[in-house]
């Protein structure tokens, strides 16, 4: 395999929208979904004479941002960069530049892998730009219409060090992200709303070498499949523009999700160069030692110690189920009905599956309720299909798993009506009973299926299982 | 240009200047525009021959920092008052000519 000759180097661009209530410079409303234009003022319509004011919320969860980032929060200024383009109507966009809020982070992404974070600074959000097709009812131009709402929201921009290695590495670095964020209550992480954006910069280099090769920025990630399958495709375009001898060229790449492919934007002219200087009509940002340490202090506990906290208690982690407990923010009723004797194992699978279908109605149960549900499961009371639909009952009834079990007509039937009613069976089916002897193991869930349908479903799974063995051997 | 002739930027930065600020300037306009920006920036460089190396760094005139405002929203203006002033309009929304760099 001569693709093993390469290694990919991959730095993520996070930009995320903080969860204030109005904007980054005015007091226009930070609403997603909301008529277009409905949420503009002269200050975020660039108007001559308008001043930006920053707002206060937005400079402290960015903060917070850096400090669940474990960056150090620094006196910063804000910058304007200079570019025409109708997203942005000031024809600047203001930014932090050389003096960032947050800087020298990192993220853990589990025990062993730690990705640096370079900085993490705020900036205004831009308009938002639909293209008109020569098609569309704009008959006499094509153009583009502008939404200015999204103008003048408040973003961080988290920015990684090159040190992400793979594809999945990179999903695995945004998904914590996300976590982090959430978790911090500074902003929704909603990739498919915008609210989360992610761009890539991807470079490839032989394996050993200490230069980076020439990296390309990849934009358009909308979601995680996403975010991946760029990635991989851009890697392996690197690789065959090396192999075929020819140089890759330093270009931001659009990812065409329905034709998977990264194609070049049509460079715009000397793009790179937006001549910063700093923001004459905003001043110094410095929120001192005292602010920085209370909203330090004010900072959850993050989501890889809160899954770590479920994972301690198992005897198989199960990484993925414990990241969707905590990503429901179900970690807290699961610690505290494990607490109360249900089984970890079973609580964790019943709370990532089954349960994570109804996070508010679950929330609102009483921990005992569930405990006692699962411990109808775990001793074999219930089967796990007749816990399911106990379960459901729960969620509109306020009566508890046994009487809900006992309505149903679940756990009526003793082991000497099933004992009767498997001899009834094995005596019917000689044959399937001798494989089953043999130790054909497919031959039980004949059985099962059998004594399911003699009683309706209401025996447990389980149990049948039991009373066959316990026959087999006797 | 009564003192000298010094000229510490060229005809092609300034011509780079320019198209960044998408000016379209001929020759004769560069030529005098090179001239005029290479005595502004002599003039500026002028400060370079005091030690200021005892002093911080300024980021700006003012002696002020954090000024912020609450994160209180109050009305927005009026979409319809503002589009009707946009040289060009959608039913919604500003509309601006096919950008360059984009499908
Ligand atoms: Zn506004």
């Amino acid at each position: 395999m001569e693709e093993e000759v390469y290694e990919p180097v991959i730095g993520l661009e996070v930009h995320c929208e903080l969860k204030t209530i109005t904007k980054l410079w005015c007091g226009c409303k930070n609403e997603f979904g909301v008529e277009p234009n409905t949420n503009i003022c002269p200050v975020c319509l660039g108007l001559p004479g308008s001043l930006p004011v920053l707002n206060e919320q937005a400079v402290k969860f960015a903060a917070m941002i850096g400090l669940a980032l474990n960056c150090e929060v620094k006196p910063s200024i804000f910058h304007r960069k200079n570019y025409f383009y109708p997203d942005m109507p000031k024809d600047f966009q203001i930014s932090q530049y050389d003096q960032p809020i947050n800087v020298n982070g990192f993220l853990k992404l589990d025990k062993n892998v730690t990705i640096g974070v370079v900085r993490a600074h705020m900036e205004e959000d831009t308009g938002k730009t639909t293209h008109i097709g020569s098609s569309g009812r704009i008959h006499e131009s094509s153009g583009a219409s502008i939404d200015y709402n999204r103008a003048g929201v408040p973003l961080v921009e988290i920015v990684s060090a090159p040190e992400i290695k793979s594809a999945e590495e990179a999903k695995k670095y945004v998904s914590e992200l996300r976590a982090i964020l959430v978790a911090t209550n500074t902003t929704d992480g909603k990739m498919e709303e915008g609210s989360m954006r992610v761009d890539a910069n991807v470079s490839v280099r032989k394996i050993g070498s200490i230069e980076f090769g020439t990296r390309t920025e990849i934009k358009n990630l909308n979601s995680l499949r996403s975010l991946v399958r760029a990635i991989d495709y851009e890697i392996s375009r690197q690789i065959n523009v090396i192999k075929n001898g020819e140089k890759v060229k330093q270009e931001t790449r659009h990812w065409n999700e329905d034709a998977s492919t990264t194609v070049p934007l049509r460079s715009k002219e000397e793009a790179d160069d937006y001549r910063y200087f700093p923001e004459p009509d905003l001043v110094e940002v410095d929120l001192g030692n005292d602010i920085v340490r209370q909203l330090k202090q004010s900072l959850p506990v993050m989501p890889l110690e809160r899954r770590q906290r479920i994972i301690e208690l198992l005897k198989n982690p199960n990484e993925d189920s414990a990241f969707i407990v905590v990503d429901l923010d179900l970690d807290g009723l699961l610690l505290e009905v494990v607490k109360q004797g249900a089984d970890a194992e079973l609580a964790l699978k019943r709370f990532s599956n089954e349960f994570a279908g109804y996070v508010e109605e679950v929330k609102a149960l009483q921990p005992e309720r569930l405990v006692e549900l699962l411990n109808l499961e775990q001793t074999g009371q219930l089967s796990a299909t007749q816990a399911k639909a106990v379960f459901a009952e729960m969620l509109t009834t306020k009566s508890s798993p046994s009487q809900i079990s006992t309505g149903l007509g679940f756990g009526g039937l003793e082991d000497s009506e099933l004992s009767e009613l498997l001899k009834g069976i094995i005596s019917n089916c000689p044959n399937e009973w001798n494989r089953f002897k043999d130790g054909d193991g497919k031959v039980q869930q004949f059985f099962i299926g059998q004594v399911m349908k003699a009683t309706k479903g209401q025996a447990n799974g389980k149990v049948v299982l039991s009373l066959l063995e316990a026959m087999k051997n006797s | 240009m009564d003192n000298n002739e010094e000229q510490i930027i060229s005809k092609q930065d300034v011509s780079y200047v320019a198209s960044l600020a998408r000016l379209d300037l001929n020759d004769d306009e560069l030529e005098s525009f090179t001239v005029q920006l290479s005595a502004v920036l002599v003039h500026a460089k002028d400060l370079s021959s005091i030690d200021l190396s005892d002093l911080p760094p300024t980021s700006h005139p003012l002696a002020l920092k954090n000024v912020f405002r609450l994160d209180t929203a109050r009305e927005s203006i009026s979409r319809e008052e503002v589009l009707s002033v946009a040289p060009q309009r959608t039913e919604t929304g500003f509309l601006v000519p096919p950008i360059l760099g984009e499908d």
